[in-house]
This record gives C-alpha cells, sequence and structure tokens, in this order.
C-alpha cells in the first residue's frame, strides 16, 4: 500500500489516492457486515462479522433419523460429526442447514429432521419439517 | 489554525479555499508514533493468549468431520501442522512486542492465523477475526516507529527516530474498535439480553470455571460460589447488569474520541472488559480493547494538523 515515505522504510497508509480507497472500502465493508447480521433474524444466520458477541441465547433441539434400506430408523447425533460438538449450533440456522442436510444425504437416505429453535426466552421455531426427506427435498432444508 | 497554514498541506490543491476538508485532516495527519507503538507492544501480549485458545478452539480447520468452507481454495489445515501453525506464530508475536521487523510480524501472523480462521466458516468466532483486523491494519501502518526495538537501534546509529508519521492505520484501528463497541451494543437490544438470559447463561456457565472458578473456591469456597451461581440462573436479577451493559458499549462507541468524556469511558471501559475476563474467561479479547485505549491518548486533537506538520 504506497503511498508515503517520510523517513520510514516501507510504505504505509498515508495520504494517497490507494490509500484514500483502502479507508473508505474498508469502512463500507466494516459497516455493511455488522448491519446486514442486525437486520436478519437469529435463527436465519449466525451473524458472523457482524460483532453479535453474546448478544442473544438460543436453544435448539433436534432429532435426525436415517432410514435404512430395511425401512429402519438409525438416530442421527449431529454433535458427534462435528470436530468441536459444542458449535452445533453454528450450523443449526437456516443458511446452513442445507449445506449440512446434502453432505448427510451423501452418505445416504432418506432423512429426516426435527431441528427446532428458539432465542430464549421466545417459543421455539421449527427449521425442518420432520415430514419431508432431507435428501429429496428442492432446498436440502425441508423448510416448514 | 489559520487557513494560510492549512493551506501547506498535502490537501491543500483539493480544497483550495479552505486546507483540508475535516475528512482528511482526521485521516491523512500525522502524529506521534509512540501511542501506535506502545498498543503493538500491548497487542503482541494478548495475541500470546490467543495462541493458547486457538490450539483448543480451532480444531475444524483440521480434516475430518462435517466441513463448511469459505472457498473451494482454502484446504484444511494438514493434522501435523496444526500445532506448528499455532506455536510457529510465537517467535513473530516476540518480535512484534519488541518492535522488530514488526510490519513482517503482522503479515506473517495474518497469514497464519488466517489460514486457521478462514478453513472453516465454523470457526468464525468474533475474538480472532477483531485480531486479524488489527494485525491487517497493524501491517500497513508504521507501528515498529515508535516504542520499539527498531527505533532505539537507530538511534543508536545515529538516525533520528521519527517525529511524525501518519496515523491513518492508527485512526482506521481506532474507529473499529468503537465499531465493535457499537454494534455490540446494537445487536443486544433484544428481549433475550436486555432479559438477562444470555448473561445469566454465560455468567452461571462461567464463573465456576476457568481462572475465576480457580479464584472463587479459592476466596469463599465450593457452597458459597455454588450460591452465587444459583442466583445467576435467574434471568430476572440479572435484567439491570443487561440494560447497563448494552447502554455501556454503545456509550464507550462514542465517549472514547471526546476528551471531557474519555476518562469516564476509560473507567468504565476497564471494569466492564476486567469483569468480562475474570467472569466469562473472555482474556485476549479483553485486554486488546484495553489497549486500544492508549490509541485515543492523542485523539482527534493531533488530528488537526495537517500531513507532514510537526508532531509534539
Amino acid at each position: 500500500m504506497p503511498q508515503t515515505r517520510q523517513g520510514f522504510a516501507a510504505p504505509v497508509l498515508g495520504p494517497g489516492r490507494v490509500s484514500r480507497i483502502f479507508v473508505v472500502g474498508y469502512l463500507l465493508v466494516q459497516i455493511a457486515l455488522p448491519l446486514r447480521s442486525l437486520l436478519r433474524d437469529p435463527l436465519d444466520s449466525p451473524g458472523d462479522f457482524g460483532w453479535t458477541m453474546y448478544s442473544d441465547l438460543v436453544r435448539c433441539s433436534m432429532a435426525y433419523v436415517r432410514v435404512g434400506t430395511d425401512g429402519s430408523d438409525m438416530g442421527i447425533d449431529p454433535r458427534g460429526l462435528l470436530n468441536r460438538p459444542s458449535r452445533i449450533a453454528r450450523v443449526l440456522r437456516r443458511d446452513r442447514l442445507p449445506h449440512f442436510h446434502a453432505w448427510l444425504c451423501e452418505s445416504g437416505g432418506p432423512v429426516y429432521a426435527d431441528v427446532r429453535c428458539a432465542v430464549v426466552p421466545a417459543e421455539p421455531r421449527r427449521l425442518t419439517d420432520p415430514d419431508v426427506d432431507l435428501c429429496t427435498a428442492p432446498d436440502r432444508g425441508g423448510r416448514p | 489554525m489559520t487557513a494560510t497554514r492549512r493551506g501547506r498541506g498535502p490537501d491543500a490543491q483539493a480544497r483550495p479555499h479552505g486546507g483540508p476538508s475535516r475528512w482528511s485532516r482526521f485521516w491523512f495527519s500525522a502524529g506521534s508514533p509512540t501511542p501506535l507503538g506502545v498498543f503493538r507492544a500491548l497487542f503482541a501480549l494478548c495475541l500470546v493468549f490467543e495462541v493458547e485458545t486457538g490450539l483448543e478452539m480451532n480444531v475444524f480447520a483440521l480434516p475430518g468431520g462435517y466441513h463448511l468452507p469459505y472457498a473451494s481454495f482454502v484446504p484444511a489445515v494438514p493434522e501435523a501442522a496444526y500445532r506448528a501453525l499455532h506455536l510457529g506464530q510465537l517467535p513473530f508475536i516476540a518480535l512484534l512486542a519488541v518492535g522488530l521487523l514488526a510490519r513482517t510480524s503482522c503479515g506473517m501472523l495474518l497469514a497464519m492465523q488466517g489460514w486457521l480462521f478462514f478453513a472453516d466458516r465454523l470457526e468464525f468466532r468474533n475474538h480472532p477475526w477483531f485480531f486479524l483486523l488489527v494485525l491487517l491494519l497493524l501491517a500497513l501502518s508504521p507501528c515498529g516507529e515508535g516504542f520499539s526495538l527498531r527505533s532505539r537501534l537507530r538511534s543508536w546509529r545515529g538516525i533520528s527516530p521519527a517525529r511524525a508519521v501518519p496515523l491513518t492505520a492508527q485512526r482506521l484501528i481506532q474507529v473499529q474498535v468503537s465499531l465493535v463497541y457499537l454494534f455490540a451494543g446494537l445487536h443486544k437490544l433484544n428481549a433475550s439480553f436486555l432479559g438477562g438470559h444470555v448473561l445469566s447463561h454465560h455468567l452461571a456457565t462461567g464463573l465456576g470455571s476457568g481462572l475465576s472458578g480457580r479464584f472463587l473456591r479459592g476466596a469463599v469456597g465450593e457452597p458459597t460460589l455454588a450460591s452465587w451461581i444459583e442466583v445467576l440462573r435467574e434471568p430476572d436479577r440479572l435484567m439491570a447488569a443487561s440494560i447497563a451493559s448494552a447502554g455501556l458499549e454503545l456509550f464507550l462507541a462514542f465517549a472514547l474520541w471526546w476528551r471531557p468524556s474519555r476518562p469516564l469511558a476509560i473507567a468504565a471501559g476497564l471494569a466492564f472488559h476486567l469483569a468480562i475476563g475474570l467472569a466469562m474467561n473472555v482474556f485476549a479479547f479483553s485486554l486488546a480493547m484495553l489497549a486500544s485505549y492508549v490509541l485515543f491518548r492523542n485523539g482527534p486533537r493531533v488530528a488537526d494538523r495537517p500531513f507532514g506538520g510537526r508532531a509534539t
């Protein structure tokens, strides 16, 4: 980043065209990202890059079932599929579930899920339709 | 400052009748390199804490299990390199702390922490994201010019240290700190937080663990600590603290900028971050935010001087 050489060896941000563009771009990004997160439902997205630190408490319950070829149900614990089970709340958001379900379905289907989350103290809301096979649902999310 | 004197600055061409605009004076002035140098050294200490936390938390960067990548071209961190990628940061953190090859060290730390951070979206935490932004801005700043071994070595060789450096990157870090407070405060304006539910949950789980748990067990004993935690499980009891906490963050977003409110803001911020650090075991981020207060020491008044003017 190009700009001033006033007694220091390497160029740093200073008064110059590229610096000015950088400052404006940086500010726009750093305002737009949190604003987007501020305007979204916490159950839609975990609000990454939004400085949401400890701003709400989301509690979820979940039941995942894979139906075998013989018709038997086999429960799946999504927490056990993560490198860090306690981070499951970062998966249980509307914008992330389709990707997670698509990944689950790579191991075979049909898969059914009943995921309910609440921003405490609000009532839980369903994030999936428990009667829809996630592997054949068009959006993989099975939104109710 | 008169119009004539302003006209000597580099922005004189942009505003021939009035000197540089307030915008230019704010972003593109020169000032003492010392506050940024002190912040650089303190921030490096915070990074040491983050290395330890990262070793435990960055496991989504490793292969295996479910992944939600940002981009397919960012590979998972090989298991054999995971520990090295964390501990390998320490030499660069040391260089950053003493102010030797500071900007190169920032670049290296940015690369190493960036790989761990952007390897997976499940990895996201606000605190490392803040550290990455600060590292980026420090890498683009003259952060090695003040309060550094580099400037000391240069003065021993007879080269006079820089008395004034561009404050652009420092201003961006200051604004970034304010944006963190502002949006953290705005996000907390909801029933879940203001109703005490969030604080209740985190205090009840955090107070009995980590450093605070060890200290409190020793100081008041297990039964008393257990009774305190039981009290904290009742959200209604934490409503006032929650409202105060959100209000304080909004206050800090602005109050650090103005000289009259700055002492109160610093005192309140100090109490706030120490409480967060102790009760919720969030140390590195709390210390980094506190360290940034150094940057507000020569706030807008120095910005009045056009770039190239003499700093005092």
